[in-house]
């Protein structure tokens, strides 16, 4: 550590107090140091000196006010207090009455509604809670960016809060939220029942209630409420560390937290969880020798503002090296490399993430040093399954997104595409679209609630920011503006001059700014009349086939179908099926976007309706399409059959189908598998590899079951008889025998 | 004079058993101070008075549960910043520009006793404060005119006091470069 280090630190931890001589020495050669000594002086005089004589005092209406204030609260604590000692004199007077009553109100105690449907152990357990909801916790900490402190909750608040008035609660009341909205998360997480609801229990300190809605057990719940708190709270006196480092990854599912100082991840709570983002470095307090994990209990800004870059390593030394895109050498000592030189640890082409510092000598020297997968772009889309305040996290996808902006719009069961920068144990959105329109009421709190620095327009850009040579992360490019309201929706249908949205809409062509085509995603901006396309684009299409249940129609006439297997949701547009059965087969070419798929071509059939023949293809008549059966029909094959197998020629298909005249047009088709009869003399065998080896030659795979029942009786010189067929060019067995007459089914099998 | 730690305690001790007297005490030995602050963040005398007497009157309502192992300062300091931040949302702004040192701005500051200032010095120095943070201006001003204590500073901003220790140090080092900066005309970022 350098003498202004020294003197820095002094001076944090000594503000009031007289200069020893050595910092007084450092001062005549040091200017820099000098200049804070002397304004810490200077605010220390400006203290000292006589104060204007400025006299604030309240105007009489509201001093009149406070003091009716002072009484009314007097006069209530002495009301209470007196009650209680008359209850008290009236319990001794009646002793004997009250101890027959005992028994009465153990059973009271436990079963009967006192007051506000709670029993007295409800109220007890109620009021130790409330007693732990409002210990003075540690301190929780605002984002460094965010403009007051009470902000930092509203946008954890607003996921679980309905009502305006459940959020003015909270943000004029958020001396104790902290741990009351731990509280509704730590039980949301654990039942189904929806954040709201906890809330409103907890919001009447009626946390007894709330787990019985909850629908878990007391105790143990109690306990790992209890020992969560703990985990995350520092009381006065234990033991602490503070300490700069950069995040980065946040795993939301785990609440785990890598940063570039320690190998070991660090842990948050809920709230701060919301806060951090990777690439930006923060001043974590974590709590020392108390739990096995580094759990963190505050979050500030870094005392330390080093630069950060990250990119490949286009050359390396013993001791420094180049980055892809920073012209400067950047030196790094063995320190940082844990003991080692940098051209042994780490090789050309390594994507790494650095902190760095510029020495007064203009040298760049590295500070932390961190190897990453190299970042990829990528296109996802799924379901939004939990919101956070920097990102979120997809149903059935194990991996955090963060969106620094756009996430704020977003809301549980929102389907998704994204594109961005995958980290491999993260992603970097740079773009979202929406499948679900964004609602008003999102964007006004939105607004309400962030720093405007955030809010300030961004351009849309392709490249993805690798390089930064700041400590804040690469903002994500976006196209949205908050003070713009746009929409996004699909185009379900066209007819005639109106587009059909899945939104319920219709828009008249002329509206449009442009053409669409049905299947593609749109984002636009509605101008009086017209409306702006922003931006649109359509994933490829695909043929599936669902079973499907009818669900509803929409506004502007398109269906709706459900599939019962993965929940997914088809729109058709005019299905024209007047009568719709409850479960159907939807066989179609659709634009998927998660689990939104939009129909372009299809037919919904039930079984029922269906004629299933067997026949042997004699001749193709046009190439994949048209096939002579030995029946004497056409068997017609469109994009939308679902073929198994591949037909040729002498092969026998299973054809479920419509007739159109002497067409059969097949729904699905199945190629029958060609089976054949081989005998022969074993001449090797080999169990694990699963082969039999037979003296005309033929090599034949054998499967599990045929390998359990040949289990001790193959050996070489057997004859066998093996009913197969082919597969990849490899003979399969479906059964093995050594008599020819008991396949299939008679005689001895092996 | 101010209350001292332990007089301070035994009103609380006696505010709680319903004693309106040492209500009115309290409330006597905060109004000018609350009302200062309230003042230095609003910039309306009228806000002013409405946030710092809503303050008062939420204290008091709630003095029963109040702990009486924490100094009272911090406490009513914080319940009326809560007030100023919920009453800036219902009209829809922010705390913005707070100009803190404007309200301890000495008498006659060429008859301080060390003459360490001259009127320029103390422009100086204010207008340089006026560069720094909301919560920057507000931490030093707490700290150097209000004589709030690093425990005092850390139950106000509900951070640790080694935390409070660091901002104040870094709001001093940022002072300091604006102080610079001003001297030479210029201005940093």
């Amino acid at each position: 550590m350098n003498i202004c280090k020294k003197v820095e630190k002094w001076l944090q931890n000594h503000p009031q107090e007289m200069l020893p001589e050595w910092i007084q020495e450092h001062l005549e050669t040091c200017s820099s140091c000098q200049q804070i000594v002397e304004v810490s002086s200077q605010l220390q005089a400006f203290s000292q000196a006589p104060k204007k004589a400025i006299q604030y005092t309240f105007k009489p209406a509201l001093d009149w006010r406070i003091r009716n204030s002072i009484y009314t609260t007097a006069d209530t604590i002495k009301n209470s207090n007196k009650h209680q000692k008359k209850a008290t004199s009236r319990f001794q007077k009646g002793f004997v009455a009250a101890f027959s009553a005992v028994c009465l109100l153990i059973a009271m105690f436990f079963t009967i509604p006192v007051a506000n449907q709670n029993t007295t152990f409800s109220l007890l357990l109620n009021e130790k809670f409330k007693e732990m909801i409002q210990m003075p916790s540690s301190p929780f900490f605002e984002e460094v960016d965010t403009l007051a402190s009470v902000d930092d909750h509203l946008q954890f608040v607003r996921y679980y809060c309905e009502t305006k008035e459940e959020r003015e609660f909270l943000y004029s009341n958020n001396e104790d939220s902290r741990n009351r909205l731990l509280f509704v998360k730590f039980i949301g997480m654990q039942s189904d029942i929806p954040y709201v609801q906890i809330y409103q229990y907890a919001q009447k300190d009626l946390y007894f209630q709330a787990i019985q809605k909850a629908k878990l057990p007391l105790w143990k719940t109690w306990n790992e409420f209890a020992s969560y708190l703990d985990q995350f709270t520092l009381l006065p006196g234990q033991p602490f560390e503070s300490f700069d480092a950069t995040v980065l990854s946040v795993d939301y599912t785990t609440g785990a937290i890598q940063t570039d100082v320690f190998p070991k991840p660090l842990f948050a709570d809920y709230i701060i969880m919301q806060q951090v983002k990777p690439f930006k470095t923060y001043r974590f307090t974590i709590k020392t020798k108390s739990s096995k994990n580094n759990n963190i209990v505050a979050l500030d800004l870094p005392l330390e503002n080093d630069s950060s870059l990250q990119g490949k390593i286009v050359s390396i030394h013993k001791n420094s090296m180049y980055l892809d895109g920073f012209s400067e050498e950047l030196f790094v000592s063995e320190k940082v490399l844990d003991g080692e030189k940098a051209s042994s640890r780490l090789q050309k082409n390594d994507y790494v993430f650095i902190r760095a510092t510029q020495t007064t000598q203009n040298q760049w020297v590295i500070t932390s040093l961190s190897v990453l997968q190299e970042p990829s772009p990528r296109k996802i889309t799924g379901t939004v399954a939990e919101v956070y305040r920097n990102g979120f996290v997809l149903d059935k996808l194990e991996m955090s997104f963060f969106s620094f902006s756009l996430s704020q719009k977003l809301s549980q069961r929102d389907i998704v595409t994204l594109e961005g920068m995958d980290y491999g144990t993260f992603f970097m959105v740079e773009d979202v679209i929406s499948h679900i329109p964004f609602q008003e009421e999102k964007e006004e709190y939105y607004l309400a609630s962030h720093n405007h620095k955030d809010d300030e327009p961004e351009s849309l850009t392709t490249t993805p920011p690798k390089k930064t040579t700041s400590s804040t992360p690469p903002s994500s490019p976006r196209n949205i503006t908050p003070d713009v309201p746009t929409e996004s929706d699909i185009v379900v249908g066209i007819q005639e001059d109106q587009y059909y949205f899945l939104s319920g809409k219709v828009v008249s062509k002329d509206q449009l700014s442009q053409p669409l085509s049905v299947g593609e995603s749109i984002r636009y901006k509605k101008e009086q009349n017209s409306f702006t396309i922003q931006r649109h684009f359509m994933n490829q299409s695909q043929v599936v086939q669902f079973t499907v249940e009818y669900l509803e129609k929409l506004p502007n006439g398109v269906d709706i179908y459900h599939s019962p297997q993965d929940g997914s949701r088809i729109y058709v547009f005019r299905s024209s099926i007047e009568e719709k059965e409850n479960v159907s087969m939807f066989q179609g070419k659709v634009v998927s976007y998660g689990g939104i798929h939009i129909a372009l071509q299809w037919r919904i059939f039930s079984f029922s309706t269906l004629v299933d023949i067997q026949a042997v293809i004699t001749k193709e008549i046009e190439h994949q399409s048209l096939y002579q059966l030995d029946n004497g029909c056409v068997l017609k094959i469109d994009d939308l059959t679902e073929v198994q197998g591949t037909i040729q020629i002498g092969k026998t298909v299973k054809i479920s189908g419509q007739y159109d005249q002497n067409v059969l047009k097949g729904y699905i088709v199945r190629v029958e598998k060609e089976i054949f009869l081989l005998q022969g003399e074993i001449v090797d065998w080999n169990e694990e590899e699963k082969w039999l080896l037979l003296d005309t030659g033929v090599v034949i795979q054998l499967n599990e079951a045929t390998i359990f029942h040949g289990q001790g009786v193959f050996k070489e010189g057997t004859v066998v008889y093996c009913k197969v067929y082919v597969k990849d060019g490899q003979y399969i067995a479906s059964d093995v025998s050594w008599e020819e007459n008991s396949i299939p089914g008679t005689g001895d099998r092996i | 004079m101010r209350l001292t730690r332990k007089e301070e305690k035994e009103l609380v001790l006696r505010a709680k058993q319903g004693d309106s007297e040492a209500m009115t005490v309290i409330y006597k030995e905060f109004e000018q101070e609350i009302l200062r602050a309230a003042f230095g963040i609003t910039k309306n005398p009228d806000d002013a008075q409405d946030i710092a007497a809503e303050a008062f009157m939420t204290f008091f309502q709630t003095i029963d549960r109040f702990n009486t192992d924490y100094p009272i300062r911090p406490w009513l300091h914080r319940i009326m910043h809560n007030q100023a931040n919920s009453m800036f949302r219902k009209k829809n702004r922010m705390i913005t520009g707070g100009d803190y040192f404007d309200n301890y701005a000495s008498e006659n500051s060429s008859q301080t006793d060390e003459n360490l200032f001259d009127e320029e010095e103390i422009s100086l120095l204010k207008k340089a404060m006026n560069m720094l943070s909301e919560d920057e201006k507000k931490m030093l001003s707490l700290f150097y005119m209000e004589d709030f204590t690093i425990a005092d500073l850390a139950i106000t901003f509900c951070i640790p006091e080694g935390t409070v220790k660091s901002r104040l140090f870094n709001s001093r080092k940022k002072l300091a470069k604006k102080v610079q900066s001003c001297k030479k005309g210029g201005h940093v970022a």
